[in-house]
């Protein structure tokens, strides 16, 4: 069963529209959701959580329409909206508290074990804690209620290179499970490049692409040479860069001349070629 | 909704219960106050009592947990009708305070006899769910920046009531809301309406619930 379906959504602000977006999450994967600022990575999350009321298209969330689903299949959904929703005056021990009354299957062991496991001092008020630290209790919240999907928002910004790797690791390890899976918004992509199955770019609202990361990686490749040679590169190409030292440019490997030198392209070069290029377009 | 009681809870003790402390000095100088029949303070404290949802709601704002709530297990009955109970919390906690201010003012003020201590807890009823009935709507349509227009409104028109009753008074002295002698039944009616309005409001919340974020 497939974790997570959105088909055909969209929405329309004044000066800004997200979609038409058609995203699969297969049972047991994680998928990146990597965008620059103002992409609408945080809009497709809350629509697929109905916190902003969509336009037009489908949510289904682990086999259930999410406007029909019931409160209670809430349950099976760990959410990190950045550092967003703690009440800033409760400690780390009244949280878990409260979200005991809120969720049924909350496991006080699990959490209580995230927190030591985290170092977050169970006495001080969230509003205390370091950005890093507020964003590790999310994390701890949504893990601790044994969600079967999770869905981050840039819920890993803010935290140091240890921590990041930490938590990236529980990430991991959370997903082993087949039943598990996770959405994960960042435009940390070495990140994503790290965690994910699967990899999509948003950029300005539309949805460049949706791909395997080892797919992706296989596909495209980085082609170093002159302006000139790359004015008579004769062959699609979907990002370049030229500087006084040369040029490179973002292809596919089947689309080159065999023999062609060509080194491989990491999902940051990806992203950002393919966006500057939309930009130069 | 248990958990949602006790996240109210303890932000009412780390940031409201100054307001509490307040509502109990109120209390106590109202002991002294109604001497001549005016209850004014004893009634104020129970305004205070009302503020607590609002108060709370704007906590929920600023750390945005409104927003994050719609992610959490529970509806939005659920959510709406926590604030309507701890505001039904307050109304309890504002008529025992005046109760016990009220028994000991009528050991000690002839003024105090039991038609003013009847309507002395109607108004203390009054003033503490009516603001909650409206600014609660109003705080779930429009937000709390907003909304807190409408309680400086409320403020103002209780200061304006104050102002009649001063004027309406031979002494010049601000004494009840309520014209004095009301008949008990009709001050029932009043508690039946007052109740009345505070179960629309609820369902105006939930209607309306959400719309501030949107």
């Amino acid at each position: 069963m497939n974790a997570l379906e959105l088909r055909g959504l969209t929405k329309h602000y004044k000066d800004f529209t997200l979609g038409p977006l058609d995203l699969t999450l297969p049972g047991g994967t994680i998928c990146g959701l990597i965008g620059e600022n103002g992409a609408g990575k945080s809009t497709t999350i809350r629509l697929i959580l109905d916190m902003v009321q969509r336009d037009g298209g489908t949510v289904t969330i682990l086999g259930r329409d999410s406007r029909t689903a019931s409160v209670r299949s809430k349950e099976e959904i760990g959410v990190v909206l950045g550092s967003d929703g703690i009440p800033l005056c409760l400690n780390a021990v009244e949280v878990g508290k409260v979200m005991a009354g809120i969720y049924r299957n909350w496991d006080a062991g699990d959490y209580t074990a995230f927190c030591r496991k985290f170092d977050l001092p169970p006495d001080k008020k969230y509003k205390d804690y370091s950005a890093g630290m507020q964003r590790k209790l999310c994390i701890a919240v949504a893990l601790a209620h044994h969600p079967k999907l999770l869905l981050l928002d840039e819920a890993t910004n803010g935290l140091d290179p240890v921590v990041r790797d930490e938590v990236t690791d529980l990430l991991l390890d959370f997903a082993r499970d087949e039943n598990h899976s996770i959405l994960i918004s960042s435009h940390i992509v070495s990140d994503l490049e790290k965690l994910c199955d699967t990899i999509a770019f948003l950029h300005k609202g539309r949805l460049l692409l949706c791909e395997e990361k080892d797919a992706l990686r296989e596909e495209y490749a980085l082609w170093h040479g002159t302006a000139a040679q790359l004015a008579e590169l004769d062959t699609p190409v979907y990002g370049k860069r030229v500087t006084p030292y040369g040029a490179e440019a973002l292809v596919r490997r089947d689309a080159m001349p065999a023999g062609a030198e060509l080194a491989p392209v990491s999902i940051e070069e990806l992203f950002v070629l393919m966006v500057k290029e939309e930009c130069a377009e | 909704m248990k958990g949602l009681l006790l996240k109210d809870a303890y932000q009412i003790w780390h940031y409201a219960k100054g307001v509490i402390v307040a509502a109990v000095v109120m209390m106590g100088a109202g002991v002294v106050t109604i001497m001549n029949g005016a209850n004014f303070f004893i009634v104020y404290a129970g305004f205070l009592m009302g503020m607590m949802p609002m108060t709370l709601l704007a906590y929920d704002q600023a750390s945005k947990f409104s927003e994050y709530s719609g992610v959490l297990p529970v509806t939005k009955e659920q959510l709406v009708g926590s604030k309507y109970i701890i505001g039904l919390c307050g109304l309890v906690l504002a008529e025992l305070f005046a109760a016990a201010a009220l028994g000991v003012a009528s050991l000690h003020w002839t003024a105090v006899d039991h038609a003013l201590v009847v309507s002395t807890l109607v108004q203390v009823g009054m003033t503490t769910l009516l603001n909650s009935a409206v600014l609660l709507p109003l705080n779930y349509r429009f937000g709390y920046e907003k909304a807190k227009y409408a309680f400086y409104l409320m403020v103002g028109l209780v200061a304006a009531l104050m102002g009649f009753g001063v004027s309406a008074n031979e002494d010049g002295l601000a004494r009840n809301f309520l014209p004095q002698g009301v008949p008990p039944l009709a001050l029932l009616g009043i508690v039946l309406i007052v109740l009345g309005l505070y179960s629309l409001s609820w369902r105006l919340s939930v209607a309306w619930y959400g719309k501030a974020e949107q």
